[in-house]
Protein backbone atom coordinates (compact mmCIF):
# COMPACT_ATOMS: atom_id res chain seq x y z
CA UNK A 1 0.00 0.00 0.00
CA UNK A 2 1.73 3.72 -1.25
CA UNK A 3 0.33 5.98 1.56
CA UNK A 4 -0.15 9.48 0.70
CA UNK A 5 3.09 11.10 2.99
CA UNK A 6 1.34 14.33 3.12
CA UNK A 7 -2.21 13.61 4.30
CA UNK A 8 -2.20 15.02 7.41
CA UNK A 9 -0.67 18.22 5.85
CA UNK A 10 -4.11 20.32 5.54
CA UNK A 11 -5.25 19.13 9.12
CA UNK A 12 -2.12 21.14 10.21
CA UNK A 13 -2.46 24.07 8.55
CA UNK A 14 -3.98 26.37 10.31
CA UNK A 15 -1.85 25.17 13.85
CA UNK A 16 1.09 25.92 11.59
CA UNK A 17 -0.02 29.23 10.81
CA UNK A 18 -0.91 30.25 14.06
CA UNK A 19 2.54 29.19 15.38
CA UNK A 20 4.19 31.10 13.52
CA UNK A 21 1.89 33.95 13.56
CA UNK A 22 2.92 33.93 17.52
CA UNK A 23 6.76 33.68 17.20
CA UNK A 24 6.86 36.60 14.04
CA UNK A 25 4.06 38.36 15.24
CA UNK A 26 2.54 39.24 11.58
CA UNK A 27 -0.09 37.24 10.33
CA UNK A 28 0.89 38.28 6.58
CA UNK A 29 4.41 36.92 7.13
CA UNK A 30 3.34 34.09 8.96
CA UNK A 31 0.90 33.19 5.85
CA UNK A 32 4.02 33.33 3.77
CA UNK A 33 6.35 31.28 6.01
CA UNK A 34 3.94 28.56 6.48
CA UNK A 35 3.52 28.62 2.17
CA UNK A 36 7.41 28.58 1.80
CA UNK A 37 7.58 25.39 5.01
CA UNK A 38 4.58 23.47 2.49
CA UNK A 39 6.97 23.85 -0.60
CA UNK A 40 9.91 22.61 1.75
CA UNK A 41 7.73 19.92 2.91
CA UNK A 42 6.37 18.52 -0.31
CA UNK A 43 9.80 19.08 -1.67
CA UNK A 44 11.65 16.74 0.79
CA UNK A 45 12.70 13.66 -0.50
CA UNK A 46 12.89 11.98 3.49
CA UNK A 47 9.14 12.40 5.28
CA UNK A 48 8.84 10.88 8.22
CA UNK A 49 6.08 8.07 8.55
CA UNK A 50 4.44 8.16 11.80
CA UNK A 51 2.10 11.03 12.30
CA UNK A 52 3.98 12.11 15.50
CA UNK A 53 7.01 12.41 13.58
CA UNK A 54 5.42 14.26 10.93
CA UNK A 55 3.61 16.84 13.20
CA UNK A 56 6.92 17.66 14.77
CA UNK A 57 8.63 17.92 11.53
CA UNK A 58 6.33 20.29 9.96
CA UNK A 59 6.31 22.03 13.10
CA UNK A 60 10.21 21.82 13.14
CA UNK A 61 10.40 23.38 9.48
CA UNK A 62 7.74 26.27 10.09
CA UNK A 63 9.55 27.07 13.20
CA UNK A 64 12.92 27.13 11.02
CA UNK A 65 11.49 29.50 9.01
CA UNK A 66 10.36 31.85 11.28
CA UNK A 67 13.74 32.17 12.56
CA UNK A 68 15.52 33.20 9.58
CA UNK A 69 13.06 35.38 9.39
CA UNK A 70 13.38 37.05 12.97
CA UNK A 71 17.42 37.08 12.41
CA UNK A 72 16.40 38.84 8.77
CA UNK A 73 15.01 41.43 10.93
CA UNK A 74 17.70 41.44 13.35
CA UNK A 75 16.30 39.61 16.00
CA UNK A 76 17.29 36.79 17.95
CA UNK A 77 15.38 33.80 19.59
CA UNK A 78 17.32 33.72 22.78
CA UNK A 79 16.48 32.29 26.45
CA UNK A 80 15.01 35.33 28.29
CA UNK A 81 15.94 34.73 31.81
CA UNK A 82 13.35 37.69 32.80
CA UNK A 83 12.43 37.80 36.71
CA UNK A 84 9.07 37.73 37.76
CA UNK A 85 7.15 40.65 37.55
CA UNK A 86 3.42 39.99 37.83
CA UNK A 87 1.61 38.82 41.26
CA UNK A 88 0.28 35.41 40.42
CA UNK A 89 -1.50 34.90 42.91
CA UNK A 90 -3.97 38.10 42.95
CA UNK A 91 -4.35 38.73 38.88
CA UNK A 92 -7.73 40.37 37.95
CA UNK A 93 -8.63 37.54 35.52
CA UNK A 94 -11.30 39.63 34.01
CA UNK A 95 -8.10 41.21 32.15
CA UNK A 96 -7.46 38.10 30.50
CA UNK A 97 -9.80 38.10 27.18
CA UNK A 98 -8.49 37.34 23.36
CA UNK A 99 -8.00 40.99 22.67
CA UNK A 100 -5.40 41.44 25.68
CA UNK A 101 -3.54 38.00 25.08
CA UNK A 102 -2.91 38.89 21.32
CA UNK A 103 -1.69 41.85 22.31
CA UNK A 104 0.27 40.99 25.08
CA UNK A 105 1.88 37.79 22.92
CA UNK A 106 2.56 40.37 20.52
CA UNK A 107 4.82 42.62 22.81
CA UNK A 108 6.70 39.28 24.28
CA UNK A 109 10.48 38.45 24.11
CA UNK A 110 10.71 36.05 20.78
CA UNK A 111 11.66 33.75 22.89
CA UNK A 112 8.88 33.74 25.13
CA UNK A 113 6.05 33.87 22.46
CA UNK A 114 8.28 30.71 20.57
CA UNK A 115 7.56 28.43 23.92
CA UNK A 116 3.75 29.53 24.09
CA UNK A 117 3.49 28.80 20.24
CA UNK A 118 5.04 25.44 21.28
CA UNK A 119 3.26 24.67 23.97
CA UNK A 120 -0.86 26.41 24.29
CA UNK A 121 -0.97 26.82 20.19
CA UNK A 122 0.94 23.67 18.51
CA UNK A 123 0.04 21.45 21.76
CA UNK A 124 3.10 19.38 22.29
CA UNK A 125 3.87 17.92 25.28
CA UNK A 126 7.10 19.21 27.72
CA UNK A 127 9.36 15.95 26.28
CA UNK A 128 8.17 16.57 22.98
CA UNK A 129 8.87 20.32 22.88
CA UNK A 130 11.90 19.66 24.67
CA UNK A 131 12.97 17.12 22.17
CA UNK A 132 12.17 19.76 18.99
CA UNK A 133 14.55 22.79 20.79
CA UNK A 134 17.07 20.14 22.23
CA UNK A 135 16.81 20.83 26.08
CA UNK A 136 15.61 18.99 28.77
CA UNK A 137 12.19 18.55 30.13
CA UNK A 138 12.79 20.61 33.09
CA UNK A 139 13.90 24.00 31.22
CA UNK A 140 11.20 23.59 28.97
CA UNK A 141 8.91 23.49 32.37
CA UNK A 142 10.76 27.08 33.39
CA UNK A 143 10.66 28.53 30.08
CA UNK A 144 7.05 27.99 29.56
CA UNK A 145 6.25 28.51 33.47
CA UNK A 146 8.25 32.11 32.90
CA UNK A 147 6.64 33.28 29.44
CA UNK A 148 3.14 32.79 30.85
CA UNK A 149 4.09 35.11 33.46
CA UNK A 150 5.68 37.64 31.59
CA UNK A 151 2.37 37.44 29.08
CA UNK A 152 0.57 38.06 32.48
CA UNK A 153 2.99 40.92 33.35
CA UNK A 154 2.34 42.92 29.43
CA UNK A 155 -1.65 41.94 29.87
CA UNK A 156 -0.99 43.82 33.70
CA UNK A 157 0.60 47.01 32.32
CA UNK A 158 -1.10 47.35 29.30
CA UNK A 159 -3.65 50.32 28.94
CA UNK A 160 -6.16 48.14 26.87
CA UNK A 161 -8.89 46.30 29.00
CA UNK A 162 -11.82 44.74 28.20
CA UNK A 163 -15.45 46.23 28.98
CA UNK A 164 -17.54 42.44 29.30
CA UNK A 165 -15.79 39.50 31.63
CA UNK A 166 -17.17 37.05 28.65
CA UNK A 167 -13.13 36.50 27.75
CA UNK A 168 -13.42 36.95 24.32
CA UNK A 169 -15.20 33.90 23.55
CA UNK B 1 13.93 31.53 51.25
CA UNK B 2 12.58 28.45 51.49
CA UNK B 3 9.00 30.35 51.07
CA UNK B 4 10.23 31.57 47.76
CA UNK B 5 11.60 28.57 46.62
CA UNK B 6 8.22 26.91 47.33
CA UNK B 7 6.23 29.74 45.79
CA UNK B 8 8.46 28.58 42.64
CA UNK B 9 8.02 25.15 42.21
CA UNK B 10 3.96 25.86 42.96
CA UNK B 11 4.03 28.08 39.94
CA UNK B 12 5.78 24.89 38.02
CA UNK B 13 3.52 22.93 38.83
CA UNK B 14 0.30 25.19 38.43
CA UNK B 15 1.67 24.97 34.85
CA UNK B 16 1.90 21.60 34.50
CA UNK B 17 -0.91 20.77 35.91
CA UNK B 18 -3.08 23.07 33.15
CA UNK B 19 -0.55 21.56 30.58
CA UNK B 20 -1.78 18.15 31.61
CA UNK B 21 1.75 17.08 32.78
CA UNK B 22 1.33 16.02 36.21
CA UNK B 23 1.07 12.22 37.07
CA UNK B 24 -2.10 11.23 38.36
CA UNK B 25 -0.40 10.93 41.83
CA UNK B 26 0.84 14.57 41.57
CA UNK B 27 -2.45 15.93 40.04
CA UNK B 28 -4.24 14.43 43.00
CA UNK B 29 -2.24 16.25 45.71
CA UNK B 30 -2.63 19.32 43.46
CA UNK B 31 -6.27 18.85 43.52
CA UNK B 32 -6.61 18.32 47.63
CA UNK B 33 -4.00 21.70 47.93
CA UNK B 34 -6.32 23.70 45.27
CA UNK B 35 -9.47 22.73 47.21
CA UNK B 36 -7.78 24.33 50.66
CA UNK B 37 -5.69 27.18 49.23
CA UNK B 38 -7.48 30.06 47.74
CA UNK B 39 -4.61 31.82 46.44
CA UNK B 40 -3.61 28.26 44.85
CA UNK B 41 -7.19 28.07 42.87
CA UNK B 42 -7.11 31.70 42.13
CA UNK B 43 -3.71 31.03 40.30
CA UNK B 44 -4.78 28.07 38.93
CA UNK B 45 -7.64 29.80 37.26
CA UNK B 46 -5.76 32.49 35.95
CA UNK B 47 -3.69 30.19 34.04
CA UNK B 48 -6.40 28.18 32.60
CA UNK B 49 -8.15 31.18 32.01
CA UNK B 50 -4.63 32.53 29.93
CA UNK B 51 -4.21 29.16 28.17
CA UNK B 52 -7.78 29.12 27.00
CA UNK B 53 -7.94 32.20 25.39
CA UNK B 54 -3.78 31.77 23.87
CA UNK B 55 -5.81 28.33 22.26
CA UNK B 56 -8.27 30.78 20.92
CA UNK B 57 -6.67 32.88 19.36
CA UNK B 58 -5.13 30.53 17.06
CA UNK B 59 -8.75 29.69 16.05
CA UNK B 60 -8.10 32.69 13.93
CA UNK B 61 -5.63 32.04 11.89
CA UNK B 62 -6.19 32.12 8.01
CA UNK B 63 -5.20 29.18 6.07
CA UNK B 64 -2.68 29.79 3.27
CA UNK B 65 -3.67 27.62 -0.02
CA UNK B 66 -1.80 24.86 -0.57
CA UNK B 67 0.63 23.68 -3.29
CA UNK B 68 -0.78 20.77 -5.03
CA UNK B 69 -0.15 17.08 -3.44
CA UNK B 70 1.21 14.32 -5.66
CA UNK B 71 -1.37 12.14 -7.52
CA UNK B 72 -3.34 10.19 -5.11
CA UNK B 73 -2.54 6.00 -5.39
CA UNK B 74 -6.09 5.39 -5.53
CA UNK B 75 -7.39 6.67 -8.29
CA UNK B 76 -5.51 4.19 -10.86
CA UNK B 77 -6.28 1.23 -9.14
CA UNK B 78 -10.36 2.05 -8.21
CA UNK B 79 -10.82 2.96 -12.26
CA UNK B 80 -11.87 6.28 -13.86
CA UNK B 81 -15.59 5.55 -13.21
CA UNK B 82 -15.05 4.85 -9.39
CA UNK B 83 -12.99 7.53 -8.78
CA UNK B 84 -15.00 10.06 -10.57
CA UNK B 85 -18.25 8.79 -8.57
CA UNK B 86 -16.16 9.27 -5.60
CA UNK B 87 -15.49 12.43 -6.19
CA UNK B 88 -19.01 13.77 -6.98
CA UNK B 89 -19.96 11.89 -3.77
CA UNK B 90 -16.90 14.04 -1.92
CA UNK B 91 -18.71 17.24 -3.72
CA UNK B 92 -21.84 16.44 -2.44
CA UNK B 93 -20.60 15.86 1.13
CA UNK B 94 -18.86 18.52 0.97
CA UNK B 95 -21.51 20.91 -0.08
CA UNK B 96 -23.87 19.12 2.43
CA UNK B 97 -21.69 19.85 5.54
CA UNK B 98 -22.48 23.72 4.49
CA UNK B 99 -25.51 23.01 4.41
CA UNK B 100 -26.18 21.01 7.50
CA UNK B 101 -24.25 23.45 9.32
CA UNK B 102 -26.83 26.20 8.37
CA UNK B 103 -29.97 24.21 8.76
CA UNK B 104 -29.12 21.75 11.71
CA UNK B 105 -28.38 24.83 13.88
CA UNK B 106 -30.62 24.11 16.11
CA UNK B 107 -29.93 20.54 16.56
CA UNK B 108 -26.63 19.89 19.47
CA UNK B 109 -25.03 16.83 17.26
CA UNK B 110 -26.12 17.06 13.47
CA UNK B 111 -24.10 14.44 11.52
CA UNK B 112 -24.18 13.84 7.26
CA UNK B 113 -24.90 10.91 5.24
CA UNK B 114 -22.52 10.34 2.39
CA UNK B 115 -23.70 8.64 -0.43
CA UNK B 116 -20.75 7.40 -2.30
CA UNK B 117 -21.23 3.67 -5.17
CA UNK B 118 -18.07 2.63 -4.20
CA UNK B 119 -19.51 1.65 -0.61
CA UNK B 120 -22.56 -0.51 -0.34
CA UNK B 121 -24.27 1.82 2.48
CA UNK B 122 -24.32 5.28 2.96
CA UNK B 123 -21.83 6.11 5.60
CA UNK B 124 -22.88 8.67 8.59
CA UNK B 125 -19.87 11.25 9.33
CA UNK B 126 -21.21 12.71 12.69
CA UNK B 127 -20.32 16.37 13.52
CA UNK B 128 -17.94 16.23 16.44
CA UNK B 129 -17.54 20.43 16.89
CA UNK B 130 -19.52 20.04 20.30
CA UNK B 131 -16.69 17.93 21.42
CA UNK B 132 -13.99 20.57 20.17
CA UNK B 133 -13.25 18.60 17.31
CA UNK B 134 -13.75 20.11 13.78
CA UNK B 135 -14.08 17.96 10.30
CA UNK B 136 -10.86 18.97 9.06
CA UNK B 137 -11.06 16.32 6.35
CA UNK B 138 -12.68 13.31 3.82
CA UNK B 139 -11.17 11.19 1.37
CA UNK B 140 -11.83 8.22 -0.30
CA UNK B 141 -9.02 5.78 -0.57
CA UNK B 142 -8.32 1.89 -1.51
CA UNK B 143 -5.85 0.62 1.31
CA UNK B 144 -5.24 -2.75 0.39
CA UNK B 145 -7.58 -2.68 -2.50
CA UNK B 146 -10.61 -1.69 0.02
CA UNK B 147 -12.76 1.24 -0.75
CA UNK B 148 -12.63 3.26 2.44
CA UNK B 149 -13.94 6.91 3.37
CA UNK B 150 -11.54 8.38 5.62
CA UNK B 151 -12.97 11.57 7.92
CA UNK B 152 -10.49 13.82 10.21
CA UNK B 153 -11.39 15.73 13.13
CA UNK B 154 -8.63 18.17 14.33
CA UNK B 155 -9.30 19.47 18.10
CA UNK B 156 -7.53 22.61 19.13
CA UNK B 157 -4.43 21.10 20.81
CA UNK B 158 -3.27 18.08 19.10
CA UNK B 159 -6.94 16.30 19.20
CA UNK B 160 -7.02 14.19 16.31
CA UNK B 161 -9.70 10.87 15.52
CA UNK B 162 -9.43 9.40 12.23
CA UNK B 163 -13.06 7.75 10.71
CA UNK B 164 -13.04 5.09 8.19
CA UNK B 165 -16.22 3.14 7.03
CA UNK B 166 -15.72 0.54 4.39
CA UNK B 167 -17.59 -2.68 3.66
CA UNK B 168 -17.83 -5.28 6.50
CA UNK B 169 -17.27 -8.35 4.83
CA UNK B 170 -13.62 -7.42 3.88
CA UNK B 171 -12.73 -4.73 6.44
CA UNK B 172 -9.04 -4.88 7.36
CA UNK B 173 -8.03 -2.75 10.63
CA UNK B 174 -6.05 -0.49 10.40
CA UNK B 175 -2.67 -0.29 12.54
CA UNK B 176 -1.69 3.25 14.88
CA UNK B 177 -3.17 5.19 17.05
CA UNK B 178 -3.69 5.12 20.87
CA UNK B 179 -7.20 4.41 21.18
CA UNK B 180 -9.96 2.53 18.87
CA UNK B 181 -13.50 1.17 18.49
CA UNK B 182 -14.94 -0.67 16.02
CA UNK B 183 -18.35 -1.56 15.03
CA UNK B 184 -20.75 -2.32 12.25
CA UNK B 185 -24.17 -0.88 11.04
CA UNK B 186 -25.75 -2.41 7.82
CA UNK B 187 -22.72 -3.40 5.28
CA UNK B 188 -20.56 -0.93 6.70
CA UNK B 189 -17.66 -1.42 9.55
CA UNK B 190 -16.80 1.76 11.06
CA UNK B 191 -12.93 2.29 12.59
CA UNK B 192 -12.41 5.33 14.91
CA UNK B 193 -8.95 5.56 16.10
CA UNK B 194 -7.71 8.30 18.56
CA UNK B 195 -3.86 9.37 18.51
CA UNK B 196 -2.79 10.58 22.08
CA UNK B 197 -6.39 11.45 23.31
CA UNK B 198 -7.33 10.48 27.12
CA UNK B 199 -9.19 7.37 27.18
CA UNK B 200 -12.04 8.51 28.99
CA UNK B 201 -12.58 11.44 26.64
CA UNK B 202 -12.03 8.82 23.40
CA UNK B 203 -14.89 6.64 25.18
CA UNK B 204 -17.56 9.48 25.37
CA UNK B 205 -16.91 10.92 22.01
CA UNK B 206 -16.52 7.44 20.34
CA UNK B 207 -20.27 6.01 21.69
CA UNK B 208 -21.53 9.07 20.34
CA UNK B 209 -19.91 8.67 16.88
CA UNK B 210 -21.46 5.03 17.33
CA UNK B 211 -24.70 6.01 17.67
CA UNK B 212 -24.58 8.79 15.09
CA UNK B 213 -23.87 6.57 12.16
CA UNK B 214 -26.43 4.01 13.72
CA UNK B 215 -28.76 7.31 13.66
CA UNK B 216 -30.23 6.31 17.32
CA UNK B 217 -28.48 9.81 18.84
CA UNK B 218 -29.71 10.75 22.53
CA UNK B 219 -29.58 13.82 24.90
CA UNK B 220 -26.95 11.33 26.91
CA UNK B 221 -24.55 11.68 23.85
CA UNK B 222 -24.75 15.38 23.26
CA UNK B 223 -24.06 16.33 27.04
CA UNK B 224 -21.43 13.81 27.11
CA UNK B 225 -19.87 15.73 24.13
CA UNK B 226 -19.93 18.58 25.81
CA UNK B 227 -18.13 17.26 28.70
CA UNK B 228 -15.79 16.05 26.75
CA UNK B 229 -14.81 19.67 25.16
CA UNK B 230 -14.39 20.61 28.72
CA UNK B 231 -11.19 18.29 29.37
CA UNK B 232 -8.24 19.88 30.14
CA UNK B 233 -5.67 17.90 28.81
CA UNK B 234 -4.42 18.45 25.60
CA UNK B 235 -4.07 15.38 23.61
CA UNK B 236 -0.13 13.76 23.38
CA UNK B 237 0.80 12.17 20.05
Amino acid sequence: MVRDQHIELPALLPRLVAFARTIVGNPETARDLVQEAVARALAARRVPVDQPAYRAWMFQIVRNAAIDELRRNRLEVAVEQAPITVDLWRFDDAHIAKLTVERGLSGLAPAHREIIALIDIAGFSYAEAAALLGVPDGTIMSRIARAREALLAAIDASTLRVLKSSHGR
Amino acid sequence: MAAESDRYDDILRLNALVDGELSAAERATMASRLAADRDLARAHATLASLKACIVASAETASVPPVPELAPRPWLPRMGWAAAAAAVVGLVVFLGAIEFASERDTPSEFPHTIVQLAALPASPVVPDLAVAGLKLTGVAMETPGGIATLIATYQGPRGCRLVLRAQRADNAIPTAGGTSRRTWTVDDLAYELTAYGMPGERFVAIAAAAEHATRRAVTPADSRRLRQASTASRPCIG
